[in-house]
């Protein structure tokens, strides 16, 4: 794996966590670990930087004081997967993406974090060219040469709204110049090609 | 008060740079440095060539170091020197690169079977447009107006000119956003099974390109820029 992991480790038990820790460091490089001894109280604080998996001893969670259920609603909204182990009954399972079980041989633990890892990112990357009806609209005025007030009267949207469509298209496209998004938009049937042959 | 270290570069030998750092070779043509360089150090290469040393110190720095605290202060002096290497990259990028990146366009578009890869060339001939536009405004506005003024600082002179850096950064578009875009549409909307050598020699000269003029226009903003509006606050007093 050549993309660096971010791991975060949570666990009271020494052991186990450093045993974790040398099994992801004979086997994902380049690799940041932070490893936590209880559930922080504030887990947005946790993911601010970037945090590729979370691994959790679910024995914690019965000491736990807070809101489990807002930990791992807040994890997933924000695309971190999060692994537990130790789990002590079928019921905590649903908190997690993932189970892995202290009695795992390494092959298979790396495996599994190496699945979950890859298929999150692709998800991502899935999402990102899925424009919205709206935004496609949006794209179609702006390379009619529509500014952002005329979009915006012509579509019954405030002007405000659009500069966010605009913002989630590049965001999206990864393209910012009108005559970029005019390729993007003949390349994939959204106008016609003399269109562009004209204007430009 | 230049805020370079001109003792770590002027005994180097220019061949060890070169070596080490592959992107000063773009800085030698255009400061018009054309000889063997056998062992010659830096001091030895700019003062047969008649060379600003702190320039040729300042543009190595810059190109060596992306972050902001490049942005310093440099001695008045250099302006005349920075003026011509600015003028002559513009030269660099109309005459040499941007036809160069043209020619290899123009082969991959030949061999590479895509319905829609001559969308490309239109993209691609419009940012030519875009940049020789901004360059020659440059050329023809903004350069004529530094040289004039740095002669008034001198020769206490004191024709009225009717140009400030305040205008100009009004002016200063960013000419690097189209280079990304098409970046971005050939890397992921064209495959096809030929011309891919080409496809990445094209992509590889844009990235080359980009980071060319990221440096150009870091150079304007950050170290031109502030030496002349320094150099306007002193003439000004000066009146």
């Amino acid at each position: 794996m050549s993309q660096k992991l971010h791991a975060v480790i949570i666990d009271d038990a020494i052991i186990i966590k450093e045993g974790i820790e040398a099994i992801l460091h004979r086997n994902f490089f380049p690799l940041t670990i932070n490893k936590l001894s209880s559930f922080p109280p504030n887990i947005e604080k946790v993911i601010k930087s970037k945090v590729d998996i979370i691994m959790v001893n679910a024995n914690l969670l019965w000491d736990f004081n807070g809101d489990i259920q807002y930990f791992s609603d807040t994890l997933k909204s924000k695309n971190v997967p999060i692994i537990g182990y130790n789990i002590q009954h079928h019921s905590q399972k649903k908190l997690f993406t993932s189970i892995v079980h202290i009695t795992d041989s390494e092959d298979n633990f790396c495996e599994k974090i190496k699945a979950i890892t890859t298929k999150n990112k692709k998800s991502i990357e899935e999402d990102s060219s899925n424009l919205s009806t709206r935004e496609i609209e949006v794209i179609r005025q702006i390379i009619d040469g529509n500014s952002n007030k005329e979009i915006a009267e012509k579509l019954f949207i405030s002007t405000h709204t659009v500069i966010t469509h605009r913002k989630n298209i590049t965001h999206k496209l990864g393209i910012k110049s009108i005559s970029g998004l005019t390729i993007y938009a003949i390349l994939h049937g959204l106008v016609e090609i003399d269109q562009y042959k004209t204007d430009a | 008060m230049n805020n370079i270290d001109l003792h770590k570069w002027e005994n180097r030998r220019m061949c060890d740079i070169l070596l080490k750092y592959p992107r000063v070779l773009s800085l030698l043509d255009r400061l018009h440095i054309h000889l063997e360089l056998h062992e010659m150090t830096v001091k030895e290469v700019c003062h047969k060539t008649n060379t600003n040393i702190t320039l040729f110190v300042i543009l190595i720095e810059s190109f060596l170091d992306k972050s902001e605290h490049f942005r310093g202060k440099y001695d008045l002096s250099i302006i005349p020197d920075l003026v011509a290497y600015l003028r002559e990259s513009h030269n660099y990028f109309l005459e040499k690169k941007i036809p160069y990146l043209n020619k290899v366009l123009a082969q991959l578009i030949q061999k590479f079977k895509h319905p829609q890869i001559s969308l490309l060339k239109v993209f691609f001939d419009e940012y030519c447009q875009e940049v020789q536009q901004h360059m020659s405004y440059e050329d023809r506005e903004v350069f004529p107006y530094i040289n004039k003024l740095y002669k008034r600082s001198i020769e206490q002179d004191i024709t009225h000119l009717d140009f400030s850096m305040d205008e100009f950064e009004e002016h200063h578009t960013n000419i690097e956003e189209k280079l990304s875009d098409l970046k971005n549409l050939l890397i992921k909307h064209f495959a096809s099974d030929h011309g891919n050598f080409l496809k990445t020699q094209f992509l590889l000269n844009l990235y080359d390109l980009e980071e060319e003029i990221h440096d150009h226009s870091r150079l304007e903003d950050d170290i031109m820029v502030p030496l002349v509006k320094q150099l306007e606050t002193l003439t000004s007093k000066d009146r």
